[in-house]
């Protein structure tokens, strides 16, 4: 089966971010580690979610001597101290955290440095669940939660075939993107129909609550609204205006998938294309340099 | 009195009115854990309704002291021969403490319930001599001693002491993973389990009349009734109880 051609999907789906796993050095002195072990290093997809990778990241940890016989659902991530919640996309995750500007004039900060524990999974912090299965379950109750916004009701989602919902489950977690766009197609584009609300999340620095309103794609006289007209509705102070700032470096940016995209694209537009596989549009705001 | 204009949803504004309705209804009625409104402490908007209640295990196991948990304790106090002599009694009830938070959806524009349950009650018998500071326990009978341990309750076990057996079964089987699952509170950030807010549009219509014609039913809750008439629906699947003084 093959989805329908769309070089930006495409796009964004073969992005990816290497990462640089590292043991917590006090834990790892505690699960037998005689000498400092090396790092590991994956290149991942940004679209994809840890729980996926820790099977494989246990596995060359074990190798390298360290003494863990628990569960994958005990070991978890964290950086600068501040634990990684699994169940975010991890592009989302990286852009949330190191928060870089792709229009800044550094380098990225790549391969993206993660510490990884095995012990004492901070239960007050990080949701506590059985690993892969309790991924799949939250990527598509986030499914359905867009279904519900863009329709006022879950049945697009629920009359999915089984092997359709499965199918977009197996795609993302097989990286095979005929198998999950074929199916997601579906939902993204609505049957053409105009979606009562667009499914996205915004993301402020400082540990605000994370803002997801009902936004409207259309105004009260039946005009597209842009991604500035919503940033600018939803974050005034942030977005006093729609359009660009002429200040770009001291003006907040959102950022998608590590890039900076333009304020003038249609939000509709953006939620067909630019959304995360679980449906959302997952935009980082990042304050001005 | 208000009814909200698109019911059987919410708008933001309509669930901060009919919450703070709401809670002057538990303050005025005889319920002694009354609900309280908590604002985030930097963002507007993201207020939610919460209360704390100490609630009893559904069922109720024997509990029997494990040795362990005292051989931990310092020897000076306790001996090993004190071990074996203390008595293993069987304590019917349990209680451990919820915190259970109203806060609204903007997706599903109803109000969900939130909560989490922290092992802070498991009742063991005082063992002679033993200073309570040590344990950080808790006096709430003579004999039985509550230790705060502080320690969330897990899935499972929310299932089988939070929820009535008789719906267990309903429960876990609704929706992809059941209708009780974890996700980040809106508010805090941090995880909590949830009833799934999907189906709750469609129960707040079931309660009331889809006919014009038909006068002795509401076609509407209006916003003062509609938290307690959803609470009493959905809060006595994990162990809320909303006494009839909401309604008078």
């Amino acid at each position: 089966m093959t989805a329908p051609q769309n070089p930006i999907t495409r796009a964004i789906w073969d992005g990816t971010l290497p990462i640089k796993f590292s043991l917590d050095s006090t834990e790892a002195a505690a699960l037998g580690a005689k000498a400092i072990v090396e790092p590991y290093f994956i290149e991942a997809p940004r679209c994809s979610y840890f729980p996926l990778w820790t099977s494989q990241i246990r596995k060359y940890f074990v190798d390298m001597a360290l003494n863990f016989i628990g569960d994958d659902a005990e070991i978890w991530y964290d950086v600068d101290g501040t634990p990684l919640k699994w169940h975010y996309p991890i592009g989302l995750l990286y852009d949330l955290h190191t928060g870089y500007r792709p229009d800044s004039n550094s380098p990225p900060p790549l391969p993206w440095p993660v510490t990884v524990h095995f012990k004492n999974f901070p239960t007050d912090k990080l949701i506590k669940a059985q690993a892969i299965d309790a991924t799949q379950d939250f990527f598509m109750s986030m499914i359905k939660e867009a279904d519900f916004l863009r329709n006022g009701s879950t049945k697009k989602v629920m009359n999915l075939s089984k092997n359709d919902q499965t199918q977009l489950w197996d795609g993302l977690w097989s990286k095979n993107y005929d198998k999950f766009w074929s199916v997601n197609y579906r939902l993204v584009i609505n049957d053409g129909q105009m979606p009562k609300h667009v499914p996205m999340r915004i993301y402020l620095p400082d540990n605000c609550p994370v803002i997801q309103e009902p936004i409207s794609p259309i105004d009260e006289n039946g005009n597209q609204l842009t991604l500035g007209d919503v940033l600018h509705q939803v974050l005034p102070e942030l977005f006093p205006s729609p359009l660009p700032s002429e200040n770009a470096s001291a003006a907040p940016v959102p950022v998608i998938h590590g890039i900076i995209p333009q304020l003038e694209i249609p939000i509709v537009w953006a939620s067909q294309n630019l959304c995360y596989p679980d449906n959302f549009l997952h935009i980082v705001v990042l304050l001005g340099i | 009195m208000a009814l909200p204009d698109h019911y059987p949803f919410l708008t933001r504004k309509e669930f901060d009115i009919a919450a703070k309705l709401f809670i002057e209804q538990s303050k005025r009625s005889s319920d002694e854990e009354p609900w309280s409104w908590v604002e985030h402490e930097k963002v507007k908007g993201f207020g939610y309704i919460c209360r704390k209640s100490l609630v009893k295990r559904v069922n109720p196991v024997n509990f029997i002291i494990p040795e362990n948990d005292f051989t931990q304790i310092d020897d000076e106090i306790i001996e090993e021969e004190d071990l074996n002599s203390l008595p293993t009694v069987p304590v019917s009830d349990e209680y451990f403490t919820v915190d259970y938070h109203i806060v609204y959806s903007t997706s599903y524009k109803v109000p969900v319930l939130y909560f989490n349950a922290y092992n802070s009650a498991k009742p063991v018998v005082a063992p002679y001599g033993v200073k309570p500071e040590l344990f950080h326990m808790e006096i709430l009978s003579q004999k039985i001693l509550y230790i705060l341990d502080g320690t969330l309750l897990t899935n499972d076990e929310i299932y089988s002491n939070l929820v009535h057996p008789l719906k267990q079964n309903d429960i876990k089987t609704a929706g992809f993973n059941g209708a009780i699952s974890q996700q980040d509170h809106p508010t805090l950030l941090i995880p909590f389990y949830y009833l799934h807010p999907c189906e709750t549009a469609t129960l707040m219509t079931s309660i009331v009349s889809n006919s014009k014609m038909d006068n002795n039913k509401l076609q509407a809750i209006p916003l003062e009734g509609y938290i307690r008439s959803w609470l009493s629906l959905v809060g006595s699947v994990v162990g809320i109880k909303v006494v009839i003084d909401y309604f008078i």
